[in-house]
């Protein structure tokens, strides 16, 4: 599933319009400690976290990740979206937690994954 | 196997300055996807950089970070002026940090930098003065094949075939240089 259709079917708010929202959507990561982003998420991960500062943007470019969900209602700071769009990372807002959307995601691609097999 | 020139890249590193750790990495994965090099080469070198940076910017006062590449090795040097590292073998401990509660609110300070520098380096060198700061090297192995070099036979053949002066004094995994 594309970052743009994953977006759609989870309701997020898009931050930085049009950049990169064909990438395939490989799962999710959800955590709140960078160094654990850097050392176990993957490429094409959906990043779920609840920071809204100007390193998430460098921990998403080390990843590669699709894209950053903001969770919880909160907003990034706007030189965070100004970098992130000169860097072609994605990031989307949701008033959702992290326990809620991150959930959603697993289900649509678990779906997704059976009915490839049948 | 493309011929790969040489990149030298530094950046100087300014108190709480975390702009330039996102600065730092953009600009080097540019120029290291510029040399064609393998994504999970790139990947290591990155999450050395970011962390090795951040680690300057939440700890010291100010440093610089220089990354060198040629066909072999990318060389990561970070140097700082701060308060050093007291124990390195207990700052490598995963989960140990010394990271005020304003760092750990911005997602740092989770003690797993130093270990993540390790777990991505194919050799590390830690050297720490106190009261004067830290100097890092670090180096990730660009095999002949550029793809990751996984075994570690094929780590320490490479090792064995750089030249002295591409390892500087990085024989040494670590060492404390007291004042």
């Amino acid at each position: 599933m594309i970052l743009r259709e994953v977006a759609e079917k989870l309701g997020l708010i898009n931050c930085t319009g049009s950049i990169n929202l064909d990438e395939e959507v490989t799962g999710g990561y959800c955590s709140d400690m960078l160094s654990d982003v850097m050392a176990k998420a993957r490429k094409g991960n959906l990043w779920f976290t609840i920071h809204t500062h100007i390193n998430i943007v460098a921990a998403a470019l080390v990843v590669e990740v699709a894209g950053v969900v903001i969770t919880g209602g909160r907003e990034p700071e706007e030189k965070v979206l100004i970098r992130a769009k000169e860097e072609g990372v994605p990031i989307f807002c949701t008033e959702q937690s992290t326990f809620e959307v991150a959930g959603k995601l697993y289900l649509y691609l678990s779906n997704q994954c059976l009915q490839c097999q049948t | 196997m493309k011929n790969i020139s040489q990149v030298e890249l530094e950046f100087k590193i300014g108190e709480k300055d975390f702009d330039v750790a996102s600065k730092a990495v953009s600009e080097t994965k540019s120029a290291l996807l510029g040399l064609g090099l393998n994504g999970e080469i790139i990947r290591k070198a990155m999450v050395i950089i970011l962390e090795a940076v951040s680690n300057v910017i939440i700890h010291a006062r100010f440093g610089t970070l220089k990354v060198f590449t040629n066909s072999q090795r990318i060389l990561i040097v970070v140097e700082d002026i701060g308060k050093g590292i007291p124990d390195i073998d207990l700052a490598l401990q995963e989960g140990y940090t010394t990271a005020p509660d304003e760092i750990k609110k911005l997602g740092f300070g989770s003690g797993f930098g130093l270990p993540n520098i390790r777990q991505c380096a194919d050799k590390l060198t830690i050297r720490s003065r106190i009261e004067v700061g830290v100097e890092l090297k670090a180096l990730v192995f660009i095999d002949k094949n550029n793809s990751q070099a996984t075994s570690p036979e094929v780590r320490q053949k490479i090792g064995n075939n750089l030249k002295k002066e591409d390892i500087e004094d990085t024989e040494v995994d670590y060492a404390i240089c007291k004042k």
